[in-house]
C-alpha cells in the first residue's frame, strides 16, 4: 500500500517534470525564433540604412546643389555669398537709441536704414 | 531517478525473493557480494554514460548561437567588406552596397543550352558560346556574372534554372562619383583595393584581416575619415574643370593643403575617372598628377631658390642683381621674359620674376650649397605620403654652372607637384617641412614629425615676399579681398621629344592665404593652355592666377579663414609679426 502511494507520487513528479521540460523547451525555441527573427530584420535595417546613406550622399552632392543652383538660381533669386558679407558678432554696433515712446512712425523709419549701416561698419569695402 | 531507485532496492523486490535470499544466505555469501558488485558497476556505467550526455547538452545550452550562424555566414560576404571613407565632416565617399552574383554549378545542370538560352535572354551582354561552354564542364562551381540588378535577379529566379544561383556579395559604391577620384582610389570586382586610399587601407592591413577570415562584417569596420573636405575638393575640381574649357588646356591639377598640419584638404587631376564605372582609369593620361606625375614647374621653383638665397645669409632682401643683359654662360644665353634693362632689387626680381635676377642670386648661393638646399627643402628624394602613387623627382645627372642656373628658375629639374605644394607649406609656416596626409592630423603631430626647412625669419621674409608679389606682381589676379592671398606664377615651356616647345606652357600658380598668419596653400596648375581670347597672353597670371582666386573665394569660407580688413591684407603688415 504504502510502496504504490510512494509509486503514484513518483509517476505524477515524472508527468509534471516532462510538461515542465516540455514548455520550457517549447518557450525556448520560439524565443530563438524570435532572436533569429529579430537579428536578419536588424540586418535588414542596417543594410537599408546603409543604401539610404548613399542616396543621401549622392542627392547631398556639391556638384547636384550646384546644378540646381544653377538651374533655379534665378528663380530664387540667389547671389553667391560676397567675402564683405561676412562678419563676426563683435563687428555688429550697438543697438542705436530708441526715441522716446509715442513716436511709432519715427521707430519704423528708422528699420530699412539699420541693415545698411551694419554692412558698412562691419567691414570696411 | 536511477539512483532513488537503486538505493531502495527493496522497493522493487518480491517478497518470496526475500525470503530465498534469507534461506540460502550462509551458503550463497560469495555469490551475493559478487552480485552486489555487478550491479554497482552497471550503476557506474549508466552514471557515466548519462553524466557524458548532460555536460554535453549543458555545453552546448552555453555556446552563442551568432557563432554557429557564422557556418552559413561565409556565402554572404564573398566579396569582403570594407570600411566606409568619409570626408572630414562625415559625408560618405566610398561605401559598401549589397549587390547580388549569378553563380552555376555545372554539374548539376541538366541542360547546359537551355540553360545558356534562359540566361542569355535575361542577360544579353553575355557572350552565349563561352556561357556554354562553361556549363557543359563538370565544374563545382562558376561564376557566370558579378553584381547584377535586383531585376535581373528576379528574372533569372523566376526562370527557375536547375543549378543557377545567387550569391550576395558588397559591392563598392562612390557617391560622388569622379568627385574625389584620385583620392579614395577604386577597388577591383574582389573588392580589393587597387590605387588610392583604398589601397592605401587594404596595405595598412585590412587584407591581411581578410586572409584571416575576420572581418567580413561592414558594421564591424570603422569608417575611414580623411583629411578631405568634400565641398572644397568640388570647388576646386569644378574650377578645374572649367578652367579647362576656358584655356582649352590639355590637362589640370590643383590641391589645398593646410599650411599648419600638411593634411590634405582637396586634391584633383584632370582629366580625371568615375571610380563607379573606371573603365578608363588606366589610361595614362588619368594618372594623379599631382603626386605620379614630375613636372618642370618653372617660375615657381623660384620661391625655393629665393628662400635658399635668404637663408644661406649670402642674399639679403635689400641686394641688388644686375638683370640690364641677357645672361651668356658656354652656349647658353639666358633671358628675360619682359626684361626691365636695369638693375633690380631682390623683391622686384621676385615681383617681375626675372631669371637673370634669380640665376645670379643661384650662383651667389653656389652649386654645392643649392644641392644640399634642394635635399634639405624635400625636392631631391621621393615624397612620403599615404597614397600609393607617388613618382620620384628628376634632377639633373650632372651638375654644372649652367645647371644651377637653371635649376633657379625651375628648368631642367622635374618635381611632382605635390612636393612644390609641402615645400611652400614649410615657407610659409615658419619653415616646418611637414610630409602631407590624407587622414585627419593635429598641429602638434605634425610638427613632431617635421624637420626644419628654413629659419622662422627667412619664413618671415618669404611670406612678405609672396603678398608683395599678388599686390603689385603676376599674382595680381589671384588676389581676392578679404583673403590676403600671397604667391607665384610659373610659367613652364613644356618638353616635347626632349625639346623646350615654345608656346606650349604649364601655367602653375602657388598661393597661401591669408598672408599674416597662413592657414591653407594652393597650388593651381593648366597644362597647354590657350589664350582666353586672340589678344590675351597665355601666360600663368592670366590663366592658373584666375583659377586660384576663384578657388580660394568659393573656399576660404568652408575652410574657416576669415576675412581681413585692408590694412591687414598690406604687405608691410606680414612685417609686423617679426
Amino acid at each position: 500500500m504504502m510502496s504504490k502511494t510512494v509509486n503514484v507520487v513518483w509517476v505524477a513528479l515524472m508527468v509534471t517534470g516532462a510538461v515542465f521540460t516540455y514548455a520550457m523547451k517549447d518557450g525556448a525555441g520560439r524565443a530563438a525564433d524570435r532572436v533569429m527573427a529579430l537579428r536578419a530584420d536588424i540586418a535588414r535595417e542596417k543594410e537599408q540604412l546603409t543604401v539610404l546613406k548613399a542616396e543621401w550622399s549622392v542627392l547631398d552632392q556639391p556638384a547636384r546643389l550646384q546644378s540646381l543652383v544653377a538651374r533655379y538660381g534665378s528663380y530664387l533669386n540667389l547671389q553667391p555669398l560676397d567675402v564683405r558679407q561676412l562678419a563676426s558678432i563683435a563687428d555688429v554696433p550697438a543697438k542705436p537709441p530708441t526715441p522716446d515712446a509715442g513716436l511709432d512712425t519715427m521707430r519704423t523709419a528708422t528699420i530699412p536704414k539699420a541693415p545698411s549701416s551694419v554692412a558698412q561698419s562691419g567691414i570696411q569695402p | 531517478m536511477t539512483m532513488t531507485l537503486t538505493d531502495h532496492p527493496d522497493v522493487f523486490s518480491p517478497a518470496s525473493g526475500r525470503r530465498k535470499v534469507a534461506k540460502l544466505k550462509g551458503a550463497s555469501k560469495a555469490r551475493s557480494d559478487q552480485t552486489r558488485s555487478r550491479v554497482i558497476l552497471a550503476m557506474g556505467a549508466f552514471m557515466l554514460v548519462y553524466g557524458v550526455i548532460s555536460g554535453r547538452l549543458m555545453m552546448l545550452g552555453m555556446t552563442d548561437q551568432s557563432t554557429l550562424g557564422g557556418r552559413g555566414g561565409g556565402a554572404q560576404a564573398v566579396s569582403t567588406a570594407r570600411p566606409d571613407i568619409v570626408d572630414r565632416n562625415g559625408e560618405i565617399l566610398a561605401t559598401d552596397i549589397k549587390s547580388a552574383s549569378l553563380f552555376a554549378e555545372p554539374n548539376k545542370i541538366i541542360d547546359p543550352d537551355e540553360a545558356t538560352e534562359l540566361i542569355t535572354s535575361v542577360l544579353p551582354d553575355l557572350d552565349a558560346t563561352a556561357l556554354r561552354k562553361k556549363l557543359s564542364t563538370q565544374a563545382g562551381f562558376v561564376w557566370v556574372k558579378r553584381q547584377i540588378t535586383p531585376q535581373q535577379q528576379t528574372q533569372i529566379h523566376d526562370l527557375g534554372i536547375p543549378g543557377v544561383g545567387f550569391l550576395t556579395e558588397n559591392r563598392r559604391f562612390y557617391p560622388g562619383g569622379p568627385a574625389a577620384a584620385h583620392i579614395v582610389g577604386l577597388v577591383n570586382t574582389d573588392n580589393q583595393g587597387i590605387a588610392g586610399i583604398e589601397r592605401a587601407i587594404d596595405e595598412r592591413g585590412l587584407s591581411d584581416l581578410h586572409q584571416a577570415g575576420f572581418a567580413v562584417k561592414s558594421a564591424a569596420l570603422e569608417p575611414v575619415r580623411l583629411s578631405v573636405d568634400l565641398r572644397v575638393q568640388h570647388v576646386l575640381r569644378d574650377e578645374l574643370v572649367g578652367a579647362m574649357e576656358k584655356y582649352k588646356a590639355a590637362a589640370a591639377m590643383g590641391a589645398i593643403v593646410n599650411a599648419k598640419t600638411g593634411e590634405v584638404l582637396a586634391l584633383a587631376s584632370l582629366p580625371d575617372f568615375d571610380p563607379n564605372n573606371p573603365v578608363d582609369a588606366n589610361k595614362p593620361d588619368r594618372l594623379n598628377r599631382m603626386t605620379a606625375g614630375s613636372y618642370e614647374l618653372g617660375s615657381v621653383f623660384k620661391s625655393f631658390t629665393f628662400a635658399m638665397a635668404l637663408e644661406s645669409g649670402k642674399v639679403k632682401m635689400t641686394d641688388s642683381f644686375d638683370a640690364r643683359a641677357p645672361l651668356r654662360v658656354g652656349r647658353f644665353t639666358i633671358h628675360d621674359s619682359h626684361s626691365l634693362g636695369r638693375v633690380l632689387s631682390v623683391p622686384e626680381i621676385f615681383q617681375y620674376s626675372s631669371n637673370i635676377g634669380t640665376a645670379r642670386m643661384a650662383m651667389t648661393v653656389g652649386q654645392t650649397l643649392q644641392q644640399q638646399y634642394l635635399k634639405q627643402f624635400g625636392l631631391a628624394t621621393k615624397l612620403q605620403t599615404d597614397l600609393p602613387e607617388v613618382a620620384t623627382p628628376q634632377l639633373p645627372k650632372r651638375w654644372s654652372d649652367v645647371t644651377t642656373m637653371t635649376v633657379a628658375f625651375g628648368h631642367g629639374i622635374a618635381i611632382t607637384p605635390m612636393q612644390a605644394v609641402m615645400g611652400d607649406v614649410a615657407l610659409v609656416n615658419g619653415g616646418h617641412l611637414l610630409s602631407p596626409t590624407f587622414f585627419p592630423r593635429t598641429q602638434e603631430q605634425a610638427f613632431a614629425d617635421s624637420t626644419v626647412m628654413v629659419s622662422k625669419k627667412t619664413s618671415d621674409e618669404m611670406r612678405w615676399l609672396f603678398r608683395f608679389n599678388a599686390v603689385n606682381g603676376s599674382g595680381r589676379h589671384a588676389d581676392v579681398p578679404g583673403y590676403v592671398v600671397g604667391g607665384k606664377t610659373g610659367t613652364a615651356e613644356k618638353i616635347v621629344n626632349g625639346r623646350y616647345v615654345n608656346g606650349h606652357y604649364l601655367n602653375s600658380f602657388l598661393a597661401s592665404f591669408p598672408m599674416d598668419d597662413p592657414q591653407y596653400v594652393l597650388l593651381v596648375s593648366v597644362d597647354d593652355p590657350k589664350p582666353e581670347k586672340p589678344n590675351l597672353p597665355a601666360l600663368a597670371a592670366w590663366n592658373a592666377a584666375f583659377v586660384a582666386g576663384n578657388v580660394i573665394r568659393r573656399s576660404a569660407q568652408f575652410l574657416g579663414v576669415t576675412p581681413r580688413t585692408e590694412q591687414e591684407g598690406h604687405p608691410d603688415a606680414m612685417l609686423v609679426s617679426y
